[in-house]
């Protein structure tokens, strides 16, 4: 049940370029970011500018470039030093201002980007997950595939939001910075450069290392959710033998597994950093030496080293983004081969191309040699053979097990047989369009899902159009009317919500009015009434009655009451038809029907004295 | 739903983790050293520069301190000396102020995750002892994501509560002392904005907890409508629905995407509040600072200093202020971890509880009723006998109640009314240990766990001998399918190839349950997931297992439950047939029907 569910993954799990695909759908968002990373790294230039001008031109009276001279004279004309302190100081308010302004407009188009590309992501898997068949849904547990569109699709995203974007950003800062840098001084720029081999060579050493520590780690902690999961599974088990020490302990030792690697990874991390950290000191360091000494002749001043200071912060800052970028990317990559693993599943029910279209089937049904089964060595149904004419009832009865339920799945293509056909109309559903041939057909199930949304769309869930006229006749029809209407709300109150909860017998009946609003021409019920008591069950009989009228019907039921009026009875066990015929020649052949018959009629009598 | 008095449960929250880190006591105190070296260095680090600026580009006359060290440091005295110690003083303080950082990542970390492992093992050790009513509430999936994910927000809160602000106060105490003792005017220039910011922060945190709530509850939103279109994914596909949930998704998102769109205005919008703050700040001391310069009372150098220091300041209001804002993010985990933590377990020992001796195994189930919520019972009035060693077989439609019912014997849920009895004394009266030594259970699934073999089968009685287990083994039909596995009863399940098939597990289930040889047995559906022939040889492990005890068995299938002392039927939580096979058939009711149509292949 685990494995054999993996089968079907591919090889490229690794490459990332599907992700482009998604980038490439929000390009307008993608290019308001690397707009405004582009003036960003700009202003990130003018920055220290005023800083200059103030310590050398205003308070050490250096002559400034006429560059700046002739800005002042536009701005004020007045070259006091006084005014000039206002400007610098002015100056550095309106640049944090615009910086501002470029960090909100990027963190927005951020938004559209990173996150909308989460949802694209888990749209596409969730899409694509309700089109996979039920044979894929019934090996895979609900929960998994939940995480898979909610989790996994948003850490996918986050590797253009968190590692991505901010490596380009960082390239960008890093050229900038660098042309600038050469423009003031280049052999001080060179001395800032040398430190640069080193950090690439600390990258390579290092980033080999941390990823598997990550891996690791992320291994360990996946272990823990697998055992915690089992555990929560087994609570009956443990408070029956007791073992709740047992678990804790289970529990514990994985809990210190993990905190010793979470510690492997961060001493490595550390000294990875410190590393890092240390280039930028050396760098630096060398900067000033030789800048002063540059000052010492006179050919430079103390703004300038300052603003050169300033500049080498922004260039050491996007390396060591970069260098993280890695560890960023192989969290997320594990995410993106869960998602992966969904989307490359290919559908096992598709459309042919020449699918034709159908308008109302009349409702012949059958089926020729089918086998089928979930898993591929178990088969469930064997050589199924069947027909129904249209306006047909045909009951199935045997014990649990046999493959009813999966027989009827048939019908609607939730799987397709292995080997065999089903057909419709004399056309295989095959050749059919999907969604055409789900139209013909409605279902009233045992367990009568509902959904979380109002009563009156629980009921126009097969026909989103149709008016409250119809949603209302429907319901009347289905005997839930009265019920409905006295609820708080009435037709508007919202199943599930503020003690509407309803009793089993009033969510038949609406599954029922679903049914009859959907006014399809085939009509599957599975033990619709099993899960009632006898009294609720009586109230049923009249709205399935009306339900059944003129409908080709496959109903699966333990109740004789309800598969004694079918004109075909066919008793299954093992995914095998034992035993088939009408009410009539059943009862005749004096086999098993007509014991079943017997035992029936005199409980019936029993019951009624 | 949580409105009342939310600050004075806040900070019960908070105090209750913040409790996480007492144990840690010496480990915070080496923290506060490394938090006190690492001011010092952040006091340091901008003196170089001073000393470039006046006393190596400029003359200025220098204060007698650095006079002193001048003469003490070799080479010194001459300009390109003194630049030479410039240099390294600064490398000096950089290697030492990224070494602190490194040790206090190391100790944030060593801390912080043993802290939020504590919390896991808090939430999984109350968890998995609450009873079942409480797992009936609480899916899995949920218990998980509380006990694995929101137990980081330990982290948060012991950061934004405890770390930050230390580490916040220690610097920015000793930096705004020595500001004051070296330019009044400019230190009062400096911290001015300080009171400003911190009435700012206040306002900005209330709106973005808002509107992280609303986001959380669009996410919360889109979370249940993914897992109901998956739960129903049936009748999705069968309505042709699937464009139209969708659809709906896609709304969801647009909305949520709204809402972060919000959360990232807001945050934007204090970022550039506090940051303006900051900056007419900084604009302040510069143009005091310039004037001073322009005045002859201020040197370059130290109003570099002053700006430097102005930085470190300001880096200290934007950690406090991000700590504080993902500490509001947190509140989602932190009510949902509380909540676990003080949750108390609805099945504890009753105060005058007492030992158990070994059971006859007379069960006695009177006028139970029983539901998981309120105003919804599960059983209504059942009433049911087991004597010493009989077999009860419970039958009836899904959803009747008869896991339910089995249930209540090993307490693992206590009845709305009526009781249980053992040997006719009230469940309720033993201490819950004993009680539960007293009952075995073999449900549908089997539950084993990622141990060896051996010590699955001893998963009852751990002290068990190695013969015993063989023993069990043997009679579970196990022994043959164990020992040609690698390693024999030391195989650990779950590992290199050693999965076993749903028969397998069933039969170790049995061995445990042998094993453990309780007088009492619940047999839920124990066969209903195999196919036949994998049936028929657990069915004579199963008769093993049962002689001898009180055995409540609940089948599907008739051949299990044929055999039964008693069969009881149940039906929307009532018993509504009770005999034994032939008096049920000759009664012609549910049970016949049932019984016929399940029997009638046979006969074909």
């Amino acid at each position: 049940m685990t494995d054999s569910t993996e089968s079907s993954q591919t090889t490229k799990t690794h490459s990332l370029g599907w992700l482009m695909h998604y980038a490439l759908r929000r390009w307008s968002a993608m290019v308001v970011v690397f707009g405004a990373m582009i003036l960003k790294t700009a202003l990130d230039l003018l920055k220290p500018v005023p800083m200059k001008i103030l310590l050398d031109h205003v308070l050490k009276q250096q002559p400034a470039s006429p560059v700046i001279t002739r800005l002042i004279h536009f701005l004020h004309g007045d070259e006091s030093r006084q005014t000039m302190v206002v400007w610098c100081v002015a100056a550095t308010v309106v640049i944090f201002i615009i910086g501002w302004g470029i960090t909100a407009v990027s963190a927005m188009a951020n938004v559209n980007l990173g996150q909308r590309l989460a949802y694209d992501v888990a749209g596409d898997v969730f899409q694509h997950l309700q089109k996979l068949s039920l044979r894929f849904h019934a090996r895979k547990a609900t929960g998994d595939s939940i995480r898979r569109v909610l989790v996994d699709s948003a850490a996918v995203a986050s590797i253009a939001k968190d590692a991505v974007l901010p490596a380009i950003s960082s390239l960008f800062t890093l050229v900038g910075i660098f042309l600038v840098l050469l423009r003031l001084n280049w052999t001080l720029t060179l001395v800032a450069v040398v430190v640069v081999p080193y950090l690439i060579w600390v990258l390579r050493r290092y980033a080999g290392p941390m990823m598997q520590r990550s891996f690791a780690q992320q291994e360990i902690e996946g272990r823990i959710y697998t055992s915690v999961e089992q555990t929560l599974s087994a609570v009956p088990v443990i408070h029956a033998f007791t073992r709740e020490d047992f678990a804790d302990e289970l529990f514990r030792g994985q809990t210190d597994q993990a905190f010793a690697s979470a510690l492997r990874l961060t001493r490595i991390q550390i000294q990875f950093k410190f590393l890092v950290t240390l280039a930028t000191a050396f760098g630096t360091t060398g900067i000033l030496w030789l800048g002063a000494h540059e000052a010492l002749q006179g050919r430079f001043s103390v703004g300038t080293i300052v603003m050169f200071l300033s500049y080498l912060a922004s260039l050491y800052a996007p390396l060591e983004t970069l260098a993280y970028t890695s560890s960023t990317l192989q969290f997320a990559l594990g995410s993106a081969k869960r998602v992966r693993e969904i989307l490359d599943q290919t559908p096992e029910v598709r459309e042919i191309p020449s699918a034709t279209a159908i308008q109302t089937a009349r409702g012949q049904v059958q089926m020729q040699g089918v086998n089928f089964g979930y898993d591929s060595d178990r088969p469930i149904l064997k050589e199924i053979s069947l027909e129904a004419k249209p306006g047909e009832m045909i009951a199935i009865v045997g014990p649990t097990g046999a493959g009813k339920s999966t027989l009827l799945g048939l019908i609607p293509r939730f799987f397709d047989p292995w080997s065999g056909a089903v057909a419709l109309d004399g056309k295989n559903l095959t050749e059919l369009k999907i969604a055409d041939l789900r139209k013909q057909i409605s279902m009233v199930l045992q367990e009568p899902f509902l959904f979380p949304l109002t009563i009156a769309e629980n009921i126009a869930y097969g026909k989103p159009e149709a008016t409250r006229e119809q949603i209302i006749a429907a319901a009347t029809a289905a005997s839930a009317h009265e019920f409905v209407v006295a609820m708080p709300d009435g037709y508007d109150t919202v199943v599930g919500e503020r003690g509407a909860t309803l009793s089993g017998g009033q969510r038949q009946r609406i599954s029922i009015a679903r049914a009859l609003l959907k006014n399809a021409p085939i009509l599957l019920m599975d033990e619709p009434t099993s899960a009632l008591d006898a009294q609720t069950e009586q109230d049923l009989v009249i709205a399935i009655g009306r339900l059944v009228q003129d409908k080709t019907t496959f109903v699966i039921a333990h109740r004789l009451s309800t598969i004694r009026k079918a004109n075909q009875i066919v008793v299954m066990d093992q995914g095998q038809i034992v035993e088939r015929g009408t009410h009539d020649q059943l009862t005749a052949a004096g086999g098993l029907y007509s014991r079943l018959h017997q035992a029936f009629s005199s409980a019936a009598s029993e019951a009624s004295k | 739903m949580k409105t009342s008095d939310p600050p004075a449960k806040q900070n019960r929250q908070y105090r209750r983790l913040l409790g996480y880190a007492r144990p840690y006591a010496r480990q915070w105190c080496g923290m506060a050293l490394i938090m006190l070296a690492s001011s010092a260095v952040a006091i340091a680090q901008p003196w170089p520069m001073q000393v470039l600026a006046d006393h190596v580009l400029d003359d200025l006359p220098m204060p007698p301190m650095l006079v002193r060290l001048v003469h003490l440091l070799p080479a010194a005295t001459s300009k390109s000396g003194l630049l030479a110690w410039v240099g390294i003083s600064t490398l000096l303080f950089y290697a030492l102020a990224s070494l602190i950082d490194a040790a206090l990542t190391y100790g944030w970390i060593l801390i912080g995750q043993r802290m939020v492992y504590d919390v896991a093992r808090d939430l999984f050790s109350i968890t998995q002892r609450q009873s079942l009513r409480f797992h009936a509430k609480h899916p899995v999936g949920d218990s998980m994501s509380r006990i694995m994910t929101d137990s980081w927000c330990v982290n948060n809160v012991v950061e934004s509560l405890l770390l930050t602000p230390g580490q916040a106060i220690i610097t920015t105490a000793s930096i705004v002392l020595l500001m004051f003792h070296m330019n009044v005017e400019l230190a009062v220039a400096s911290v001015i904005v300080a009171p400003i910011i911190s009435l700012a922060s206040r306002h900005f945190a209330k709106r973005m907890r808002k509107i992280a709530k609303a986001r959380r509850e669009i996410e919360s939103g889109m979370q249940a409508h993914v897992q109901q279109v998956l739960s129903g994914i049936h009748v999705v596909q069968a309505f042709g629905q699937e464009v139209r949930e969708h659809e709906r998704f896609a709304e969801n998102a647009g909305q949520a995407i709204r809402a972060f769109r919000r959360g990232v205005l807001v945050t934007n919008l204090s970022n550039l509040y506090t940051g303006l703050i900051l900056t007419m700040g900084t604009g302040v001391v510069l143009y005091v600072g310039a004037r001073q310069v322009i005045a002859g009372s201020l040197s370059v150098g130290t109003l570099l200093v002053f700006l430097g220091y102005l930085n470190t300041l300001q880096n200290q209001v934007w950690t406090l202020t991000r700590t504080y804002s993902s500490l509001q993010s947190r509140r989602a985990e932190i009510d949902r971890v509380t909540e676990y933590l003080t949750t108390p377990n609805d099945i504890v020992d009753s105060p005058n509880a007492v030992a158990m001796p070994k059971a006859r195994g007379e069960v006695s189930i009177e006028d139970v009723s029983f539901g998981y919520e309120m105003d919804r019972p599960v059983l209504s009035d059942v009433t049911l006998e087991l004597h010493a060693g009989q077999t009860i077989a419970l039958v009836g439609p899904t959803g009747a109640g008869k896991s339910t019912l089995a249930s209540l014997l090993p307490r693992f849920f206590d009845p709305w009314k009526g009781c249980v009895r053992i040997d006719g004394r009230d469940v309720r009266e033993f201490r819950v240990r004993d009680l539960r030594q007293q009952v075995s259970l073999v449900l549908q699934e089997s539950f084993l766990f990622p141990i060896s073999i051996a010590e699955n089968i001893a998963f009852g009685k751990p002290g068990a001998a190695r013969r015993e287990i063989e023993r069990a083994g043997e009679l579970a039909n196990a022994a043959e399918f164990i020992t040609q596995l690698p390693d024999g009863y030391d195989t650990i399940i779950g590992e290199r190839g050693a999965t076993l098939s749903g028969g397998q597990k069933q039969r170790l289930s049995i061995a445990r349950a042998l094993l453990k040889n309780s007088p009492i047995l619940i047999l839920d559906e124990p066969t209903a997931a195999l196919d036949t022939i994998t049936e028929q040889a657990i069915l004579e492990a199963m008769r093993r297992l049962m002689s001898g005890r009180t055995t409540l068995i609940i089948a599907h299938r008739l051949s299990t439950i044929r055999d039964a002392d008693q069969i009881a039927v149940l039906e929307a939580g009532r018993i509504v047939e009770l005999g034994t096979h032939e008096e049920l058939v000759r009664r012609r009711g549910l049970y016949a029907r049932f019984s016929n149509v399940q029997n009638a292949p046979a006969g074909v």
